[in-house]
């Protein structure tokens, strides 16, 4: 009856307002973009070979009747059209070593003509090829930056659609398209090229989410009236996402990306059965048997939401389903795992998330950061009255957690001057490779923080902006000691101070989220070992009235037979990969009716 | 003259359209823009967890082996034999280098008697009877004692499900090593009987089947080849003989090994 | 008993509330001012101080019966290539393993239809070659005698397949599944003696028999099973029929139809 009455609880709390309580999660939300085309990891880059020395710098100048080459935009003033003036000629031979190759020499020639006051004539079109010659240098940063330059002269310059459509180029260069989407949505209003414009609409949508997002997270601290307008605000943006969504047709390449987004901003809402709907139609448009542009990873985010949005309205049966669809070994594998055993403990397959546990829990994974995992399964034995082991595992989360709590709580009190400095100490563990357990305890703080993927394309980022400076002091010194290093380092630095700053803050935003997860977690956990004190005692006082010793537990019935498509292999301490996440754990004694 | 102020310009623009500067700031943008189109086009293998490159198949290992002694008894038979049977009384022991490479020495007596795969009849194929090891001594495949050193590698380990609720470990290994044969048969020419120490080489594969932390179950076949001369189509000839034994040993795992 | 019913509630709606903040980045509408006031406060170091905070002085030192160790932990696994329903065709190979005079060499083809995953029918041809070794001569020379053997040209049945183990093998970095089958049944073999000049027929047949498949795709296999072939003959035209017994290793690749299989169950 008890047990029963525990059932019960369980069933009306799954009817309760806790309902209500949001599952879904934006994680599939990349800002980088960069799950299509694949890009070597920011860490990896290395300066570029050094280039044959310069032939065509030391050429004299080319002969009138060669070279009529000029921009088409260039002003007719001062355009000599019998011979060229000297800083179009310089002009004309920095172009030649860019055609050629010799981009370090055409950079260097490029920016001479920048700062030369007479050649004013030709920045135009220097300051646009230089762009071009640092992204073939691949120095994308800096390229950036002279784009950035171009395009902040306006829309009547004669290279700001070209320059718009490096912009894209760049996006799909660098790990962190975030980095592009405020030049796209600066130009909003500007003309995309068509073969573009699906990407921008989704990129701009993207934007506006976001903005959406920050202003409605910003609007929990606000005073009531603020409050208000910041929603009013954030409701604007969610609208402009999803009005620019509805123009990617059915056939493109973003329109799963696009439905994906307008899953999740119809999830904003609480327009569920929509958002349901749009997740559908992204698992659909990317079915690997039919899908023009397959996007394996966009897909299992789509079945994830699925998984949770069910979970979240009490259908656990569709929930677990949708989170079998997730491939074994993809990224969002074991936190499939760890989300589908809530599911089952709602479903009362105990079996199931227990086993989901063994892997989750399996020398394989054991710097993935499940806490609550723990806490889910100690809450399984007591339920089943089994105390000892329910205490047990209390004890080893605390063991696990509670050390890295302290850490978090020493690092949350330090007082840093800048956001950036929260960035810098786990700038500074991610370079910090020694061992030891305070190191490594500290090492799964920086993955914690990591986890965030919008620090973790923060930071991609500036360890690409570290790599491109690096890569500068790689080059001949031709180069590295040039005005123009001097001028792209002082640039790549200040781009790296923002990117920074923008990191400390979510750092710290998301490690005070998590110290709060953990203190709260450490809470839960207690409450479990405070309530599994008093049930003992109860036990114990039956077995004194008793007379005897009276057990709460009994014999549950159990089977080992398996349908025909299922082969059955005891566990018995040897790991067998192929069989991770396949584990079911049986209790064979335990207090609920069978 | 209007008109042709105007077409000055024009003409101008035309010809700097055509001219490599400007068609290189294009051309470049459009090369770059196919790349591009390339590049995000292409599937990118979806990141994972790599499983297969992090875990090793199998983790754990309820039963090993490196830096343990074996000694393992074994009872064993002759396979495919023409002439005579032989059953063989042997004695393994083997030193685990690791869990796969093991270096070991074997040794055994054979008692031999006549097969009953051939009949012996007269000409009309009558009065057929078994043949007595008389008739036999000048076959092939007689023998006593061997001895030898082998060196195996088992590249495979594996499970079988057993009634549901149990499974049953095994490796496979396969081994190659050489040795001594003491063959009996009487030469060419020869009237009596002689028995000769013989170097021989040997090829096998075989299973360990895990009884527990310390015993498995050894089931192998081997095929021991060595020289014999016998009465060939025009005198004497070497011949190479190839004699297949199976045999069933029970292994003792001792020591502690790196488990 | 209410009071059971109250600590259970406590328990699980931690834990509710502990999933739903778990999702990272999760529109949160909780109200989670109770976390705050319990981050307020450093986390209780242990239960018996959160028991303080709590005015609760129930201690929690009774160790009750530790069971865990007769839970059962297994992996359920979906087997890497299912059977059921298919038709499977496999060109054999096969050669003979018992006979060290006359070696028969020869080919075939199964048809074997899997009623159930572990459950197959099979209709079988093989057709034999014989060849001649070497102990012949030398039986022939030291024993100045006829060889008597039985000279199976072909034989065919049908047999019943059942697959009741399971196996797999890890092979440096993979893991390699497969299946055990036993075959067994009837059939008829043709010898030396069944057509001109004996007449004796087709000689009825039974087989028995053990096997391995590796599955290589989703229509395609790797078999190899050791079979026994039992049938009388009488060779030379004797009075007296003998049993004989013809030890068979088949080797195939077998080919599915349909080529390919969905899973049912969850």
């Amino acid at each position: 009856m008890r047990t029963a009455l525990s059932l019960v609880a369980i069933a009306l709390l799954a009817g309760s307002p806790a309902r209500g309580l949001a599952q879904i999660s934006f994680e599939g939300l990349d800002l980088s973009d960069d799950s299509e085309a694949p890009k070597p990891p920011p860490k990896k880059l290395t300066p570029p070979p050094r280039q044959p020395p310069p032939r065509a710098r030391a050429k004299p100048p080319a002969a009138k009747s060669e070279q009529p080459a000029q921009a088409p935009t260039l002003s007719f003033e001062g355009l000599d059209v019998e011979g060229q003036t000297a800083d179009r000629q310089k002009l004309e031979a920095a172009t030649r070593l860019f055609q050629e190759g010799g981009f370090e020499a055409a950079a260097l020639g490029f920016n001479e003509i920048l700062n030369d006051p007479t050649a004013v004539d030709q920045y135009e079109q220097a300051e646009y090829l230089l762009a071009k010659t640092l992204y073939r240098l691949g120095m994308y940063h800096s390229s950036l930056s002279v784009f950035k330059r171009i395009l902040a002269k306006g829309d009547d310059g004669a290279y700001f659609k070209l320059s718009l459509e490096w912009l894209f180029f760049i996006a799909h260069k660098s790990t962190n398209q975030s980095v592009v989407l405020d030049e796209i949505a600066r130009y909003a209003g500007a003309e995309f090229p068509e073969k573009y414009r699906d990407e921008y609409r989704y990129l701009l949508a993207k934007y506006n989410f976001v903005r959406g997002k920050a202003l409605l997270d910003a609007s929990d601290g606000q005073p009531e009236g603020e409050k208000a307008t910041y929603v009013v605000d954030a409701n604007t943006s969610f609208d402009e996402t999803r009005r620019l969504l509805a123009m990617v047709p059915g056939g493109s390449r973003f329109y799963p990306k696009a439905r994906y987004l307008d899953g999740l901003t119809l999830y904003i809402a609480g327009k569920f059965n929509p958002s349901l709907e749009a997740f559908k139609d992204v698992v659909r448009a990317l079915n690997p048997r039919t899908t023009l542009h397959p996007d394996p990873e966009l897909r299992e985010q789509a079945f994830m939401q699925l998984a949770r949005l069910h979970y979240e309205h009490g259908q656990n049966r569709h929930s677990s389903f949708y989170y079998d669809r997730i491939q074994r070994g993809s990224d969002q594998w074991l936190q499939s795992l760890y989300e589908a055993s809530w599911a089952h403990f709602r479903l009362g397959e105990n079996e199931q998330a227990l086993g989901n546990m063994i892997t989750l829990q399996s020398p394989f994974f054991r710097d993935e950061y499940f806490p609550e995992a723990l806490v889910l399964q100690a809450a399984i034995y007591y339920e089943n009255c089994r105390y000892p082991e329910a205490n047990r595992i209390v004890d080893d989360f605390r063991a696990r957690y509670f050390q890295l709590y302290l850490e978090l709580e020493k690092l949350m009190a330090r007082s840093y001057s800048t956001p950036a400095d929260y960035y810098g100490v786990l700038s500074d563990l991610q370079k910090d490779e020694k061992g030891g357990e305070t190191n490594r305890m500290l090492q799964g703080i920086l993955k914690l923080a990591l986890s965030d993927r919008e620090l973790k394309h923060l930071n991609d980022s500036i360890l690409e902006l570290e790599a491109e400076l690096d890569g500068i002091a790689g080059r001949r010194d031709l180069f590295r000691f040039s005005e123009l290093a001097k001028s792209l380092g002082a640039d790549l630095d200040a781009q790296r101070a923002e990117l920074q700053r923008k990191a400390g803050f979510f750092a710290k935003r998301k490690l005070e989220k998590e110290r709060k997860e953990l203190a709260s977690l450490n809470y839960r956990a207690l409450a479990i070992k405070a309530e599994i004190g008093s049930r003992e005692k109860d036990v114990l006082e039956a077995s004194l009235s008793a007379g005897r010793q009276v057990s709460p537990i009994e014999n549950y019935k159990y089977s080992t037979a398996v349908d025909d498509e299922h082969v059955y292999w005891p566990y018995e301490g040897e790991y067998w990969r192929d069989e991770l996440g396949t584990y079911q754990y049986t209790l064979t004694k335990g207090c609920k009716p069978q | 003259m209007r008109a042709f102020d105007k077409l000055i310009p024009v003409a101008l623009l035309a010809a700097v359209l055509a001219s490599p500067g400007f068609s290189r700031a294009d051309d470049d943008a459009a090369a770059e823009a196919v790349t591009d189109a390339k590049a995000t086009n292409q599937v990118a293998p979806p990141t994972n967890l790599d499983l297969d490159e992090r875990i090793r198949p199998v983790s754990g290992h309820l039963f090993l082996k490196e830096g343990r002694h074996e000694l393992s008894p074994a009872v064993g038979m002759s396979l495919g034999d023409p002439f005579y049977s032989k059953y063989v009384l042997g004695l393994q022991y083997g030193y685990h280098l690791g869990e796969s490479w093991m270096l070991g020495f074997n040794a055994g007596y054979a008692f031999s008697s006549p097969s009953g795969a051939v009949t012996r009849c007269d000409s009309s194929g009558q009065g057929c009877r078994l043949p007595t090891k008389e008739d036999l001594v000048r076959a092939p495949g007689d023998f006593g004692f061997l001895a030898g050193l082998d060196l195996s590698w088992s590249p495979l380990y594996g499970k079988i499900s057993v009634l549901a609720e149990s499974v049953l470990h095994f490796d496979t290994y396969v081994l190659v090593g050489g040795g001594v044969l003491q063959t009996r048969i009487q030469p060419p020419g020869g009237f009596d009987v002689e028995e000769k120490m013989t170097p021989e080489l040997h090829v096998g594969i075989g299973q360990r089947y895990v009884l527990s932390r310390h015993a498995a179950l050894r089931l192998e076949v081997r095929d021991v080849l060595y020289r014999l001369e016998l009465q060939g189509k025009a005198g004497k000839a070497q011949s190479t003989q190839n004699q297949l034994l199976f045999s069933i040993g029970l292994s003792f795992f001792l020591g502690q090994g790196g488990a | 008993m209410s009071k059971n019913l109250v600590r259970t509630l406590v328990v699980v709606s931690c834990l509710w509330a502990g999933q739903a903040s778990s999702q990272e980045l999760g529109l949160d509408l909780r109200d989670d001012a109770g976390d705050e006031a319990a981050s307020a406060l450093p986390p209780p170091v242990s239960a018996e101080e959160l028991a303080a905070r709590r005015g609760d002085d129930r201690s929690a030192d009774v160790v009750a019966e530790d069971v865990s160790l007769e839970d059962r932990v297994k992996a359920v696994q979906r087997k890497h290539f299912l059977k059921r329903g298919r038709l499977e065709l496999v060109p054999t190979f096969a050669m003979s393993l018992n006979d060290a005079f006359y070696t028969k060499v020869g080919g075939g083809i199964a048809m074997n239809y899997h009623l159930a995953d572990s459950i197959a029918l099979s209709l079988h041809y093989e057709q034999f070659g014989i060849s001649q070794t070497e102990s012949v001569r030398i039986a022939k020379r030291e024993l100045k005698s006829l060889l008597l053997s039985s000279k199976l040209e072909w034989s065919a049945g049908v047999d019943f397949i059942w697959t009741p183990i399971y196996g797999k093998l890890s092979w440096f970095n993979t893991i390699v599944q497969y299946d055990l089958f036993l075959i067994t049944g009837l059939g008829a073999a043709w010898s030396q003696t069944s057509g001109d000049p004996v007449k004796d027929g087709a000689h009825p047949a039974v087989d028995i028999g053990v096997g391995q498949r590796f599955s290589l795709s989703d229509w395609m296999a790797f078999e190899f099973w050791v079979k026994q072939l039992l049938y009388a003959d009488r060779p030379q035209d004797r009075q007296i029929s003998e049993i004989q017994k013809v030890l068979t290793l088949n080797v195939g690749l077998s080919f599915w139809i349909p080529p390919s299989f969905s899973y049912e169950a969850r």
